[in-house]
């Protein structure tokens, strides 16, 4: 499922795919642009690193960077790292499976076998888009440009 | 209707279960010519041993030609009378592997007009020296001075087999002992602690050999053995694809830890992982790739590629009597010794180093190799011609999701093709049987579809 975690390590990965090639982001500037609180985020740009998709430097003119081209990283790939296993509710998942209480027997639970063709879904949608993608749709350009946008369309 | 010609390089297993599959196809008269200069075909390197102690290293059930009819293999077993004097009630089973070279054989002999068949399938026994694309097909050059012509080719030559022979460093460990001229007295160096060195061993027992076997590797680790395993069913959606190797095997551990928990084997875990290797590997950016290579091979391959457990209980024999040494530890060169014997440099791990005499020493060290090295083989002559090229890490040849063959200039093939391990670069776990099939399967149905179509195509794709 979708967590804070995941959602917030996403926009920082989209972030750091908009910026400059070799150039590092602080994450200060990450956290503002996006309200996320700085410390909660350098845990997750720390998962990432960990999984080896950012680089980071210390002290001054440190900072964060992707480890590999955008157009090469995968969004389900940067979900699984945060979030775990895709899936759209606990009993769909395999390795960090969850009981669902009110179903008495998931071999036959229709709904459980049903979210885990969508969580098959889920992961052809999201392993098939690449953070360079991402980082070129509009509506996720962060609030700074999107005013300049708006007062350009004045 | 489809006809044309498929020319095929190699007739090893991935040249006949390609073959197979191509002559197979209810609606194509398609013809296959398999070039191979061996005595057999569907030897190869694996399935040439007359050893009876050689056994497959993959349980019967896993050995079919054919992903959509598993027990291909242990229904023609059963059938053929070729087990008749083994245990093999049911699929778990280890069998010779000369018999794998039968099944091999009798899996083509409905098209090959010298075991009977309608001729549709031809073995030319030469080695091939070069092949080149023209405007409406493909010409193989044997090195007979003939010349092969079809719609198609595809090099199926396998792995990359070290240079054995006179002036070869050490003797190859996939040659029988009586070959190599061991005596039972003999001491015997086997470098590699892999299956190879397993084969070794395994034969020399069985030709009573007394003398002292030491097995050397860099971790000194054996191949797992095989249980009855019940894969667990893995998405894609569990798998962590494109991290770093370190937060891979994290992943893996973690996983194993948890099936344990759940009172599974570990190798539920690993098997479980088969059909996503290949995403998995191509997921993994080139350091990772190249970092997996050299810290973590040793440890994916003792748990993915095991032992049949009749090999264990040889292995075992052998270091309980004394026999058989199996040390972590470098060999640092070889000396002409006493007594016609060789001196072996060897520095055993947390030791000093020293030296010790053997008759023998043999390379067990298996077949990661580059592929190209050898400029004289068919392999490195289509690179030096810039009509195929090695991947970054040299491990096999560059092809694209199709399998065709990517030049120098990074164009893919129209009508040269590659499989089996050659294609290791971009697949990685494409050696053994039940990933070859798989790629046999789809590779049959683009050539196919290839040389059926009326004109040859223009235009290449461009791979990068
Ligand atoms: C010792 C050993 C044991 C194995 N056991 C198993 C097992 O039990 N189960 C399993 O699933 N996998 C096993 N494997 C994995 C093995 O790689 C495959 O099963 C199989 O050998 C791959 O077949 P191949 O045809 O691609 O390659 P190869 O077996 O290498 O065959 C390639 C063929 O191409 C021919 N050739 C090469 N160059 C030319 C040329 N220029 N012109 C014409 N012909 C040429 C060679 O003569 C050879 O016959 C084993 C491998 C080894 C080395």
């Amino acid at each position: 499922m979708l967590t804070m975690k995941g959602k917030y390590g996403l926009k920082a990965m989209v972030h750091l795919a908009g910026a400059p090639d070799g150039r590092l982001t602080l994450s200060e500037e990450i956290a503002r642009s996006h309200s996320i609180s700085k410390k909660f985020l350098d845990a997750i740009l720390g998962e990432l690193r960990n999984a080896g998709f950012v680089h980071a430097r210390k002290g001054r003119g440190g900072g964060y960077a992707l480890s590999r081209a955008a157009s090469d990283i995968r969004v389900g790939h940067v979900l699984r790292v945060l979030d775990g296993p895709l899936a759209p509710i606990p009993c769909a998942s395999r390795t960090a499976y969850r009981r669902c209480d009110d179903c008495r027997d998931e071999e036959a639970c229709a709904v459980r076998l049903v979210m885990l063709e969508v969580r098959n879904a889920i992961s052809a949608v999201l392993d098939n888009r690449t953070l360079a993608e991402l980082a070129a749709m509009p509506g996720l350009l962060d609030e700074d440009s999107r005013s300049r946008e708006l007062a350009l369309n004045a | 209707m489809s006809a044309g010609r498929v020319v095929i390089v190699g007739g090893g297993a991935s040249g006949i279960i390609l073959a197979a599959r191509l002559l197979g196809r209810p609606d194509s008269r398609l013809k296959v010519a398999i070039v191979e200069p061996r005595e057999a075909i569907g030897a190869g390197v694996a399935y040439s041993t007359d050893e009876p102690a050689h056994l497959l290293n993959t349980r019967a059930g896993s050995m079919s030609a054919y992903p959509e009819d598993p027990d291909h293999f242990w229904r023609w077993l059963l059938q053929s009378g070729a087990a008749a004097d083994l245990d093999c009630s049911d699929p778990f089973c280890f069998v010779s592997r000369r018999l794998y070279r039968r099944y091999l054989a009798d899996l083509v002999a409905p098209w090959l007009a010298e075991l009977g068949g309608d001729g549709r399938l031809q073995w030319i026994q030469a080695s091939a020296v070069d092949v080149s694309q023209t405007a409406t097909g493909v010409a193989v050059a044997l090195d007979d001075g003939r010349t092969e012509i079809g719609r198609a080719a595809v090099l199926a030559t396998g792995h990359a087999v070290p240079a054995s022979g006179a002036g070869a460093p050490y003797a190859s460990a996939w040659s029988s002992p009586a070959a190599l001229g061991i005596e039972p007295a003999d001491d015997v160096l086997v470098l590699g602690t892999g299956l190879s060195m397993i084969d070794t061993v395994v034969a020399l027992s069985r030709a009573k050999h007394r003398g002292r076997i030491l097995a050397l590797s860099r971790h000194g680790l054996l191949p797992q053995v095989h249980r009855r395993s019940h894969p667990l069913k893995l998405d894609a959606a569990d798998i962590p694809f494109g991290t770093q190797t370190s937060f891979l095997l994290h992943w893996l551990r973690d996983t194993v830890r948890w099936a344990a928990s759940e009172g599974r084997d570990w190798r539920d875990v690993v098997d479980a992982l088969r059909p996503h290797t290949q995403t998995l590997w191509q997921a993994l950016p080139l350091s990772a790739k190249s970092r997996f290579i050299r810290h973590a091979r040793t440890y994916w391959e003792v748990h993915r590629h095991r032992m049949p457990p009749e090999a264990e209980q040889s292995i075992r024999a052998a270091v309980a009597t004394g026999r058989l040494a199996i040390r972590a530890g470098r060999l640092l060169g070889v000396e002409a010794g006493e007594d016609g014997q060789k001196a072996a440099r060897i520095r055993l791990r947390g030791g000093a180093e020293e030296v010790r005499g053997f008759h023998h020493v043999l390379d067990g060290t298996g077949i990661l190799r580059d592929p190209a090295a050898d400029t004289s083989s068919l392999v490195g002559r289509l690179v030096s011609r810039g009509l195929a090229r090695t991947d970054p890490l040299r491990l096999g040849l560059d092809v694209d999701g199709t399998c065709a063959l990517v030049g120098a200039d990074g164009q893919a093939s129209p009508r040269i093709f590659a499989v089996g391990p050659l294609t290791k670069a971009r697949f990685w776990e494409i050696t053994a049987i039940p990933d070859i099939r798989v790629q046999c399967a789809s590779l049959a149905q683009t050539v196919a579809a290839r040389i059926a179509a009326p004109e040859p195509t223009r235009e290449v794709a461009a791979v990068v």
